[in-house]
């Protein structure tokens, strides 16, 4: 006999035609909950999806590519959720478990209603059954480890993970389908009593069916049909319950990955012809973000990873990228649209250093980072920021740099080095360069990070290099300006930057600050700066790979011992560059530089993103503390950095722990290496 | 209740000023201007009683060329309600100034009248007292705490003094001159700035609100301080003391 078994078999025709009717309600159910929430996410600003379905079909196919690869690699392929110790992995068997029933389940259907429109059809059948039945009952058993873990977890309470009574719901009415589901097999499988192949191919099944051995077929019928009534009612309401539990997960996720574009690093700009009409900037009302952003508070599962993530939550700042989701969601949701800075505190905005860890770790994309820039541009509009960074925004405007230093004394560190005949050229006595080296605010003015400039400028001398600075043409990039929310002050920064580029045909760049090199590479974008720019260790690292950095004979100095390198956020993760300056500290110490466990995409911010670097902290609140202290515990010898920012965080975290440990910048080391 | 706040045009704290070779005053080229930060400080605490719950009206009042103007638009873009413009050719010195503003405060009755300690630029530090005698008014000077009591009928001040705070309580109307710990001001972005054009500036002429008022001071010449020698570094506490004690001779 063909292996095969009926559909509804043994279900008595009105329970099915009852079945038929409380689906319909149960999809009724769910499409207005979900329809509930599209008018929400619809409240925000358009997103163009409107205009783009009036285009032709190849560029709705164009727009949607980076998306649909989004979908299938972190929504089927679970890319970003799988790291996660075990609840990553428990998600990934919950979801196949999940996927591969739920299409199991839909495949049935088909088959149920191409078998009642002809016999022919009839494919649940044979070989094709055996496969399906197998699958199915595996399926089953990792669906029911995924469940049971996530069940084990939320008993374990663990903090960052959110906990409403509806939860209990979710994890308790999965593991109830899944459980009802094996018993409905077993039962049906006491009563059918299959033979041959079709009787081996679901062992969890069968191995169900031997407990119920010395029953009657009849009281196996009784049984079956009240179980798969317990098993169908639980399955409906859990289709009802999707858009009004964190189920609605499962909706908005994969319409956020094919929506989002996610842009580590970058912001939209807005214009003074958008402000004058709209009379505001910034966002201050709920429907300012966008129809996706409005989407992607949907999409949060209340993981907490981002929350875990943050260096802000980590030193007890009144920020966590997970709550400032979640009121903005329940913002939505009560259609209390303009309450934003009402619900969320300008002490829990400024607290972020945009470093972007929680964006980078989110499983559905969601951007905590976007969302708080915004609201702080309305802060900043709105008269809501003062102290120590609205000095130094003042005299960014003022000085073009932060410090408030003379502009004419931008390249007093030079003169000092002309003298012994290490100066930079400028771009007026060398107007051949071929590399333009930007030495940014920092490297201009703070004693400290004076070092790292003349060091990277005595590399590029001796490997000859053709380059020159700006000299006090240079002004700040406005990075800080713009991260913390005064958006006009960076545009004007950086539209008289760019000019001044333009004027010299400036196409490649070089930079030691990370901030700078964001700036130059993602922010002038939109302002017609387009630059090919490298961090400073992807140029050295390049150098030495040529050979046109060596150690001058015998004057290599002794080894540094063992090095730690701190990846900074707008390198390593906003731009992907890590491996470089691994390479380059390998080169000139002839050892691998030894890891923390935060690094590379991964790292731990210092605290001085996002403009915090003007910012003062409580000692004990201290971002740079913490993280020096990761580095401390690695036993090395030199910390070093590839960044200005945290330069000094890091050498203020390692005094404020009590070391003496020192902290260098790349350059700087290699300098001492080489025996420059 | 109406507060006026006076707002003085100043170099900006954060430019290198320096002086003409002539002495005739200091090089204006290309030097950017703010409103004096002790003015400033003087508005947001304006700004800062509102939002404890006051209802007043925030008048921002300055003296001086057009330019003043710009000055204004700030304490306007910060949250004040109106300005004045009181237009002067030349300079006008302390007491000429608290003379335009004595005129001003007998039109506009405001219940409190607070001004920055002194300008960045002279530092002389004189027109708030001088306005608070010309009106016989209470003043409290120096102040970095600030708090209306007795419904809003006093002002309880702390003065920072060489020997302490000083708190005295003063009935309004006042003059209340502003120190620096008193608070920080609020960061001025541009689209504040812009929607500040709405807001009116009444322009007055000097001559016409006091036709009394000129200046009985002038300056005869200004000279850069001596360019300050460079230091020794001293290799132990005993080579510190030999150095105080024989070269220095302050021990």
């Amino acid at each position: 006999m063909t292996p095969t078994r009926e559909t509804f078999g043994n279900i008595p025709p009105l329970s099915q035609w009852l079945f038929y009717a409380l689906t319909a309600a149960a999809c009724a159910c769910f499409a207005w909950g979900v329809w509930r929430r599209f008018r929400l996410w619809r409240e925000g600003r358009s997103i163009g999806l409107r205009e783009l379905f009036k285009t032709r079909l190849i560029e709705i196919v164009k727009a949607a590519r980076p998306g649909l690869r989004r979908l299938l690699v972190e929504g089927l392929g679970q890319e970003r959720v799988k790291d996660r110790g075990l609840a990553g992995r428990a998600h990934v068997l919950l979801f196949l478990g999940f996927l591969a029933l739920f299409a199991g389940t839909t495949l049935l259907e088909i088959d149920h209603l191409a078998a009642m429109a002809s016999k022919r059809l009839h494919f649940h059948q044979g070989a094709y059954y055996v496969a399906y039945e197998y699958t199915l009952d595996v399926a089953g058993v990792l669906f029911l480890a995924g469940c049971s873990y996530f069940l084990w977890r939320r008993l374990r309470l663990p903090g960052s993970v959110g906990h409403r009574a509806t939860d209990w719901w979710v994890v308790d009415s999965f593991i109830a389908i899944g459980l009802t589901g094996y018993l409905v097999e077993g039962l049906r499988i006491t009563w059918q009593k299959p033979d041959g192949i079709g009787a081996h191919c679901s062992p969890v099944g069968l191995w169900v069916a031997s407990a119920f051995a010395g029953w009657t077929e009849s009281s196996a019928r009784s049984a079956h049909l009240a179980v798969w009534w317990v098993h169908s009612i639980l399955v409906l309401g859990f289709i009802a319950s999707i858009p009004f539990t964190r189920l609605l997960h499962t909706i908005a996720i994969p319409f956020n990955l094919l929506l989002v574009r996610p842009a580590l690093g970058s912001m939209v700009p807005v214009t003074m012809e958008q402000v004058e009409k709209e009379e505001r900037i910034g966002v201050s009302d709920v429907r300012h973000f966008t129809q996706q952003q409005l989407l992607s508070l949907d999409a949060c599962m209340e993981c907490g990873r981002c929350e875990e993530a943050c260096p802000a939550h980590a030193t007890s700042k009144p920020l966590s990228p997970k709550k400032v989701v979640q009121d903005l969601k329940q913002l939505m949701t009560s259609r209390r649209w303009n309450a934003v800075h009402e619900s969320i505190g300008p002490e829990t905005l400024w607290a972020c250093t945009a470093c972007n860890a929680c964006a980078s770790v989110c499983p559905a994309r969601v951007d905590p980072v976007g969302a708080i820039l915004e609201m702080r541009r309305h802060l900043v509009a709105d008269g809501g920021l003062s102290g120590t960074a609205a000095v130094a925004l003042r005299r960014m405007q003022s000085s073009g740099n932060p410090w408030g230093l003379p502009a004419n004394e931008r390249s007093d560190w030079n003169s000092a080095e002309i003298s012994v005949g290490f100066g930079a050229p400028t771009v007026q006595e060398n107007p051949d360069f071929e590399l333009l080296y930007w030495v940014g605010c920092a490297g201009a003015y703070d004693r400290r990070a004076q070092r790292v400039t003349r060091s990277v400028v005595r590399l590029l001398k001796a490997a000859k290099v053709n380059f020159a600075i700006l000299g006090k043409e240079e002004r700040c990039t406005g990075d800080s300006a713009r991260r913390l929310g005064d958006e006009f002050l960076f545009q004007e920064l950086a539209q008289i930057n760019i000019a001044t580029l333009a004027r010299y045909k400036v196409r490649k760049i070089v930079a030691h600050c990370p901030h700078c090199l964001n700036a130059l590479l993602k922010d002038y974008r939109a302002f017609g700066g387009d630059y090919e720019v490298q961090h400073h260790s992807q140029l050295l690292a390049e150098l030495l790979e040529a050979g046109r950095l060596r150690p001058a004979e015998g004057l290599r100095a002794a080894p540094p011992g063992l090095v730690t390198y701190h990846d900074p956020c707008y390198l390593a993760r906003a731009n992907g560059i890590h491996q470089a300056p691994r390479d380059m500290l390998q080169a000139a110490t002839g050892e691998r530089p030894t890891e923390m466990s935060a690094r590379r995409e991964k790292t731990s911010c210092c605290g001085a993103g996002g403009g915090r670097m003007w910012m003062e902290e409580p000692t004990a609140q201290r971002v740079s503390t913490q993280r020096a202290a990761q580095a401390l515990a690695t036993g090395a010898k030199t910390i070093a950095v590839g960044c200005p920012f945290c330069l000094t965080m890091m050498k203020d975290g390692v005094a404020a722990s009590g070391s003496e440990t020192p902290v260098k910048d790349l350059a700087e080391i290699l300098v001492e290496q080489l025996g420059l | 209740m109406k507060i006026l706040v006076t707002i003085k045009r100043v170099p900006d704290p954060d430019t290198r000023i320096r002086v003409k070779p002539d002495g005739s005053g200091i090089v204006t080229d290309g030097i950017k201007h703010s409103a004096n930060p002790f003015d400033a400080i003087a508005v947001e605490e304006a700004l800062r009683i509102r939002e404890r719950g006051v209802d007043c009206e925030i008048v921002v009042a300055s003296v001086g060329a057009e330019d003043c103007v710009e000055q204004l638009r700030v304490g306007l873009a910060m949250g004040a309600d109106r300005g004045i413009w009181i237009q002067s050719d030349g300079d006008l010195d302390s007491l000429a100034v608290a003379q335009v503003l004595a005129a001003l405060c007998e039109r506009e009755k405001p219940s409190l009248i607070l001004m920055g300690k002194q300008a960045i630029d002279d530092d002389s530090n004189q027109a708030g007292q001088m306005l608070a005698g010309l009106l016989s008014l209470p003043q409290a000077t120096f102040v970095s705490k600030l708090e209306l009591t007795d419904a809003n009928s006093r002002a309880r001040c702390g003065r920072e003094t060489d020997s302490g705070i000083e708190t005295i309580v003063v009935k309004l109307p006042a003059v209340i001159t502003t120190d620096l710990r008193l608070n920080e001001p609020r960061y001025v972005s541009l689209p504040g700035i812009m929607k500040a054009k709405k807001k009116p500036v009444e322009n007055l002429k000097a001559s016409e609100v006091a036709p009394l008022a000129k200046s009985r001071t002038h300056l005869v010449s200004m000279e850069a301080p001596p360019k300050r020698k460079a230091g020794v570094r001293v290799a132990s506490v005993d080579a510190l003391i030999e150095k105080l004690r024989n070269e220095a001779k302050i021990l």
